[in-house]
């Protein structure tokens, strides 16, 4: 395994190596794919998106200072990916019901079989800028202050939204087990 | 402290964790609230179960993700490299008039350089043997260390394609007779092959003895593909 570190690789990077740009893609394809999945609900996005992550990571390596963490920076340039297509895809669907083209969501009459699948259900319920930091948190495993420097707010913002967050995805999964 | 505080503390708790005194005022709550002592066994048991929630695999696991993001780049790289050249073209036109123009548009050929293969060259590494320094290494760990040099070599743009050869003896197969591969007098010790792009037979060596099965003691046997004009 390549012992040196990611900071050392996008420097590399910033050097035009492509042998750097392979190794960060081994070691953080997953986990990119993962929060891409996370926060979108979709693998084939997902991996759509984690490709395109791959690239802005390229084409924007010289805005990489090496101050923060490299995963916070990457985190920052995939939820900015995520967003933008969670907000396309919410356009498009504004579009199609007007037009009356939606059809009905496959997995609504779908009977949940457990409390995994209802609190899937109440986390994909919640908005995205909700989401992400709960997914952020729980799947990536960020603390306050991390999340805040990949979502460039504060920390006292982050606990807010943080609070709300997890209190609404509370009450959902709540409301979905007494449904069920 | 009210119960809506409480809550944000053990959100906070569950979340980013909590010092000595906020942990102190929120055990302090609780023991006096059973409301409250509910809820945080609810919210920690939803924090429980949110790990449990199946991430699917992506369908581009591993070295496939890298081929394919080797792909784009390289799709990418050329459309920026057309843009350039034809922007190139453009001002060389302006400047120096049409044929020059025209000349530079034209795609690039490099002269060929004495005993250099052309970056197109592409390579075939069969990895043989066995692994005597992978003794007592789980096979999972392996498997992760492979397929993250594959797709370090295809987000590199190096990789071409990459299998892994089942385990069984396979067959000899020579004019009509077809050998079980366990009779064969020299039976196969190949586990996969992986097609790389080198410049140079001593460049795709350098990526070759880079691999994991190198460093396990297997030996590859590197050929470069023959290209057909």
């Amino acid at each position: 395994m390549d012992e040196r570190s990611d900071n050392e690789l996008m420097l590399l990077l910033r050097g035009e190596s492509r042998e750097a740009l392979g190794t960060l893609f081994a070691r953080h394809h997953r986990s990119v794919y993962a929060l891409c999945y996370r926060m979108t609900g979709d693998t084939a996005v997902a991996d759509d998106l984690a490709q395109e992550s791959f690239l802005r990571l390229l084409r924007y390596k010289e805005n990489f200072d090496g101050r923060s963490l490299f995963t916070t920076w990457l985190y920052r340039v995939v939820r900015n990916l995520c967003l933008d297509h969670l907000s396309r895809r919410k356009r498009e669907r504004r579009m199609q019901e007007r037009l009356s083209l939606e059809t009905e969501d496959g997995d609504v009459d779908g009977a949940p079989d457990d409390r995994v699948e209802l609190l899937e259900r109440a986390l994909y319920a919640l908005d995205p800028d909700k989401r992400e930091v709960i997914v952020l948190s729980r799947f990536q495993g960020l603390n306050y202050r991390e999340i805040a420097q990949v979502l460039e707010c504060s920390v006292g913002a982050v606990k807010t939204r943080a609070h709300r967050a997890l209190r609404e995805l509370r009450a959902t999964f709540q409301k979905l087990e007494q449904e069920a | 402290m009210n119960c809506d505080a409480a809550i944000d503390l053990i959100i906070d708790s569950l979340m980013d964790g909590l010092d000595e005194e906020r942990s102190r005022i929120l055990e302090e709550h609780v023991r006096s609230c059973p409301r409250c002592e509910g809820e945080r066994a609810k919210l920690g048991r939803m924090w429980q179960s949110l790990a449990r929630i199946p991430l699917p695999d992506s369908s581009q696991a591993g070295q496939a993700a890298a081929l394919e993001f080797g792909r784009l780049l390289e799709a990418r790289t050329h459309r920026w490299k057309h843009v350039a050249l034809l922007a190139a073209a453009s001002v060389a036109f302006l400047l120096i008039g049409g044929a020059a123009g025209y000349r530079m548009a034209q795609p690039g050929v490099e002269p060929a350089v004495p005993g250099e293969i052309t970056p197109s060259a592409e390579f075939l590494l069969l990895m043989r043997g066995e692994l005597p320094a992978a003794s007592g290494i789980p096979t999972d760990r392996l498997v992760t260390e492979y397929t993250a040099w594959g797709a370090g070599l295809g987000a590199a743009g190096r990789l071409v394609a990459a299998e892994k050869l089942r385990d069984d003896p396979g067959r000899w197969l020579q004019s009509a007779d077809v050998i079980d591969g366990t009779t064969a007098t020299r039976g196969s010790d190949i586990g996969g092959y992986f097609v790389i792009r080198a410049t140079t037979y001593d460049e795709a060596q350098e990526i070759a003895l880079s691999s994991p099965h190198i460093r396990y003691g297997g030996t590859i046997e590197l050929r470069q593909i023959e290209q057909f004009p």
